[in-house]
């Protein structure tokens, strides 16, 4: 169900949808806010069942409109039993989740259909992102198939199985001489002088949504019962929160009883922790500038207009500044202490 | 990533090894056991990290159906 309000999940203040991934108050992250009493008005098992064999039919709970080709889209992936791993491991019963049968072989379409969908909406010309190699596939693939041209940054290092799998749909790749944080800088800094929709950067909210399909699918498929525990490698943390959102709003409309364990599994090489202590002060700082570029418009300098470059930026501009009235701290200010840095502001 | 494979037919990337390694660390601790019904997200493709599986060569023979079943240890 379409959303027209963001949220800060720290400090709770408020902001249109448009494309804008980071709270200008306090820097937290920014989620949809969902009319829960419509959604329950317009969603049910049987609605559900009714709709596309893909990650679509849960648009009553995704913060998107689905697209015209939703019935091909990525999600609805086979949850197969696996008795013999179970035997072997000392499990009572053990279900796959097998998501490397989505369209680019990784989860990650789920996360760039919300956000590429959101970018449609929005009339984005251009899908971004910084990628260790899965997500610059999904990114290369959606675009190519919406007509959209997309940009992939990537470090220098991946895999060359990864490489072919993003370079094959025609999009634009840049290889950096460094680190996926160095790529990630770089899309957070280049958001800040470009109108592309950066599906985990300014579209960051809508595609975060994506993975908790993932939940969903897995309650369903089990007779609307959630598993005791859930087994999922991180990073992305982010798929382990939202799959834990998507198992928690299961339960919330009343379609599962239980809460999902979610044991998360390690980190995939290359990737940092996403949130790092001493990394803090210097994406503060980005952030800072990303938000001075945003309210200063004059400033920043000319690039090519096409209408739907426009229409961005305008929505980009119209953000206003937050409704609520939380202290404005910044909770990575280098000047508190680390043990502190988590609590929300008071 | 083989475990998965050979127990399971499903080849998944590096991620759905360390999955695998940490269910099997979870029932070695006690938080997971017979008693449970645990998914594990198969997140990616075992053909976007083929460089983390050691490739095990074939027997190589001639074109020669004997010389197989020799080897099987058959009598022609």
């Amino acid at each position: 169900m379409a959303v027209d309000t963001l949220r800060c999940r720290i400090c709770e203040s408020e902001y249109p949808a448009v494309a804008s991934g980071v709270c200008l108050r306090c820097f937290g992250p920014l989620e949809p806010v969902y009319d829960w009493d419509a959604v329950a008005r317009a969603v049910s098992r049987e609605s559900i069942a009714a709709g596309p064999r893909s990650l679509w039919r849960y648009e009553a709970l995704l913060p998107t409109a689905a697209p015209a080709d939703a019935a091909g889209g990525p999600g609805w992936t086979p949850l197969v039993r696996a008795p013999r791993l179970a035997a072997a491991l000392g499990v009572g019963e053990l279900f796959l989740k097998l998501d490397h049968t989505n369209p680019t072989h990784s989860f990650k379409d789920r996360v760039v259909a919300v956000a590429a969908a959101k970018a449609a909406e929005l009339g984005a010309d251009t899908l971004a992102c910084a990628s260790t190699g899965s997500l610059g596939n999904a990114v290369a693939a959606r675009a190519a198939a919406s007509g959209m041209r997309s940009v992939v940054l990537y470090p220098e290092t991946v895999e060359p199985a990864k490489l072919l799998a993003t370079a094959v749909y025609g999009g634009q790749m840049y290889a950096v001489r460094g680190s996926y944080d160095d790529c990630s800088r770089m899309v957070v800094e280049l958001a800040g002088e470009l109108d592309w929709a950066f599906v985990n950067v300014n579209l960051r909210a809508y595609y975060a949504e994506g993975s908790k399909t993932l939940a969903f699918e897995i309650a369903e498929q089990l007779g609307w019962q959630l598993p005791d525990a859930v087994v999922a490698p991180s990073p992305p943390a982010r798929s382990s929160r939202s799959s834990g959102r998507g198992s928690s709003s299961s339960g919330a409309s009343g379609s599962s009883p239980a809460r999902a364990r979610v044991s998360t599994a390690g980190r995939r090489r290359g990737a940092r922790p996403s949130r790092t202590p001493t990394r803090r002060s210097g994406r503060c700082r980005r952030f800072a500038r990303q938000r001075e570029r945003i309210r200063s418009p004059s400033e920043r300098r000319p690039t090519a207009t096409s209408p739907s470059q426009r229409r961005v930026r305008r929505a980009v501009r119209s953000t206003p500044s937050p409704r609520t009235r939380s202290a404005p701290t910044c909770r990575c200010s280098p000047r508190r202490p680390a043990s502190s840095a988590r609590r929300p502001p008071v | 990533m083989s475990l998965l494979a050979e127990a399971t037919g499903v080849f998944g990337e590096t991620a759905a090894g360390v999955t695998i390694g940490a269910l099997r660390a979870a029932v070695a601790s006690g938080a997971i056991g017979e008693g449970d019904r645990v998914v594990a997200l198969v997140t990616g493709s075992g053909l976007k990290t083929p460089q983390a599986v050691e490739v095990r060569a074939g027997t190589l023979i001639d074109a020669d159906v004997d010389e197989l079943l020799a080897g099987l240890g058959v009598r022609a």
